[in-house]
């Protein structure tokens, strides 16, 4: 097995390792993990440490949820999600921000999924039929 | 995965039926029209990715964090942390008869000034090949109107004939003679009233070329009148290499239209050497694996999908057609190059062009021991069978036998015979660029050959008699063509008139 292939393996135990409940990664584990790294450093250190960040941050981004919105559309949605507890806003899931350049509508960004509704889309969308 | 995450996207995509789904990423590397985007999981191979200022690229290289776009259009505008969307299309062309007498660029955009294209449909850039059970084998001509190349080399329709050679040996002139005598062809057709006649349609595809030159190409058919049967798509050396990787498979794409319609095209690439090294530049900065001569490995594979697309269909599937004439130039003559030798093992014979014979002023400078038409034979009409098929032979002889006679100073008769016959048809085969001969007029010319017409003439004089014969069959001698066009065959009548034709030329050439 070549040194790349053993580093992009390591770093993906490493990362099953990390998720705690729900799927979510677990603070603790991963400074364990790191304790653990630092007393006995593997060949490769900092390659895999490297790649380890990488996995961490793109699991950490599939169950973020960024949230723009302007006017009543942005409010509904949060609320509704949060009713049928399917996110849950005490773990720092959901980020909503306020954004007037959509005019009105939403966005909604989970992992790198977008869904979107808004003015300002449409007119674009408008634009470009145009062209 | 995630099941929650799952839920949350189930849920948000009931809660809206207008909201529009995207997958995104961001742009982490920019150099020479290539794109590095981080994200973009969802990514399609070769799905069309919008970057800002509606900039598109296309999605070449999908790896497990990242994903090789290679950029269209002006790209100054792009930076490093610039969003990218997928649009969820694969790129496409419009295609059908709008196209026709238009200059496209490879994404179908009009760049004639001509105002904009109202095509009805677009197809897909990269299509799969027709396979073995719609196809059926070469069975018509596609007469190049060059005589050298249609007695020696036939190309049939369906079938793919690769013109190779050094730089400046004729290769794009003989692929734009064949365009015109193709309109020649059609005007003919159309004005005959035949229903049962087939146009071919012409796509040029120029690659990497010069500005002028792709000029100086469509001044050309737009004074011989072709132009009305022809579209080209151009991406010259000044465009990004995307563009010309695209140029290719965009027309072929638009002569599918017209094979899948049941109509016959003709395709022209010109040339494959410059589509490979703007393929190569493009793997280069997507930091592919390189192989032999710095190509990546599918450079094979490059090739072969788009020449694959060329085919004869049956009957069952509209009997269209697609006809290619790749273009590849080598370097000193020398075939056994990688990219060559590619394209030589894809492709249904080639027509090999000599510098050696060029210089020498024997032009079309096609080399009758390299040159090869697998299929095309099949193809030829009758009567053009009956008086072609010993030339390549005759020819063949005369090449061997006059490297040895010179060292020998007394021949015998029939050696002397032979080599007075060769001499004659090399001058018959000389033809000036962009004046294609009508099949029937190459088969009264060749059948005079055969029939010993021109043995009385100097050799030096023959060029001049095969002109002043060609005139001749446009005024006096027509019937006698026309008889032979309407048929296809040379009956024992025919010949009679052919014979009594030619004794009245000779008569006023001598
Ligand atoms: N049959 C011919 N009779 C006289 N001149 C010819 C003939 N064929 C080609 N030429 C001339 O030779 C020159 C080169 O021809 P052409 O451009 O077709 O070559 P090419 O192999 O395509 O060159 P390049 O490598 O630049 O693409 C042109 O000036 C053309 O007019
Ligand atoms: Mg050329």
């Amino acid at each position: 097995m070549s040194s790349s292939n053993k580093v992009l393996k390591v770093a993906q135990l490493l990362l099953n390792q990390s998720i705690g409940e729900k799927g979510r990664i677990d603070s603790e584990k991963v400074s364990a993990i790191l304790n653990e790294l630092r007393e006995n450093p593997p060949s490769n250190h900092v390659e895999i440490l490297r790649r380890f960040g990488f996995l961490v941050r793109r699991h950490m981004s599939s169950y973020q949820v960024n949230l723009e919105f302007k006017g009543g559309d942005g409010s509904e949605i949060t609320n509704s999600l949060c009713k049928k507890n399917l996110i849950d806003e005490n773990a720092n899931d959901v980020q909503a921000v306020d954004c007037p350049s959509l005019i009105a509508g939403f966005r909604v960004k989970i992992g790198d999924d977008v869904y979107e509704d808004s003015i300002a889309n449409r007119l674009n969308n408008v634009r470009k039929a145009l062209l | 995965m995630n099941s929650i995450t799952d839920l949350i996207r189930k849920e948000i995509e009931t809660l809206s039926v207008d909201a529009s789904r995207s997958n995104v990423g961001k742009v982490t590397m920019l150099a020479d029209g290539v794109a590095r985007v981080e994200g973009l999981s969802k990514v399609m191979y070769n799905e069309m990715v919008e970057f800002p200022n509606d900039v598109l690229g296309i999605a070449l290289n999908l790896e497990e964090d990242s994903v090789g776009c290679v950029l269209l259009g002006d790209t100054s505008s792009l930076k490093e942390g610039d969003d990218a969307k997928t649009t969820g299309k694969l790129l496409s062309v419009p295609v059908g008869m709008e196209l026709l007498g238009r200059v496209v660029d490879a994404a179908g955009r009009p760049i004639d000034g001509k105002g904009p294209i109202e095509a009805k449909e677009e197809y897909s850039v990269e299509r799969i090949a027709p396979g073995i059970i719609p196809r059926k084998s070469v069975d018509q001509p596609l007469q190049t109107g060059i005589m050298a190349v249609d007695s020696m080399i036939p190309i049939g329709r369906g079938q793919r004939e690769l013109i190779i050679g050094d730089r400046s040996t004729g290769k794009t002139t003989i692929a734009i003679d064949t365009i015109i005598n193709q309109a020649k062809i059609n005007k003919q057709g159309e004005q005959s009233g035949n229903k049962d006649f087939r146009p071919v349609y012409c796509i040029y595809v120029a690659v990497g070329q010069k500005n002028s030159n792709v000029a100086r190409t469509i001044k050309i058919l737009e004074e011989t009148g072709a132009m009305e049967y022809v579209t080209i798509v151009s991406a010259p050396a000044a465009d990004n290499p995307a563009n010309q990787y695209l140029a290719p498979y965009a027309g072929c794409a638009m002569g599918e239209w017209f094979m899948e319609n049941g109509r016959d095209a003709l395709i022209v690439y010109d040339d494959l050497s410059k589509h490979a090294v703007a393929y190569r530049q493009i793997s280069l900065i997507l930091k592919r694996p390189s192989g032999r001569e710095a190509y990546p490995g599918d450079v094979f594979y490059l090739h072969s999908r788009l020449l694959e697309r060329s085919a004869r269909l049956n009957e069952d599937n509209g009997n269209g057609s697609l006809t290619a004439l790749p273009i590849i130039e080598t370097q000193m003559g020398d075939v056994s190059g990688y990219i060559p030798t590619n394209v030589i093992s894809i492709t249904d014979g080639q027509i090999f062009l000599e510098t050696d014979l060029f210089n020498k002023g024997i032009r079309p400078a096609v080399s009758v021991g390299l040159s090869v038409s697998r299929v095309g034979s099949a193809a030829q009409i009758k009567a053009y069978k009956k008086v072609a098929g010993k030339v390549k032979l005759e020819l063949a002889q005369f090449r061997e036998l006059a490297a040895f006679s010179q060292f020998e100073s007394d021949l015998d008769a029939a050696t002397k015979a032979r080599l007075d016959r060769g001499a004659r048809i090399v001058e018959m085969f000389k033809q000036t660029a962009f004046n294609p001969i009508p099949v029937e007029v190459q088969t009264a010319i060749m059948w005079g050959m055969q029939n010993d017409f021109f043995d009385s003439i100097d050799v030096d004089k023959i060029s001049e008699a095969v002109s002043s014969l060609k005139d001749y069959l446009s005024a006096q001698g027509k019937e006698v063509c026309n008889e032979i066009y309407q048929s296809g065959k040379l009956e024992e009548s025919t010949e009679q008139n052919l014979r009594l034709a030619l004794e009245d030329w000779k008569r006023t050439f001598a």
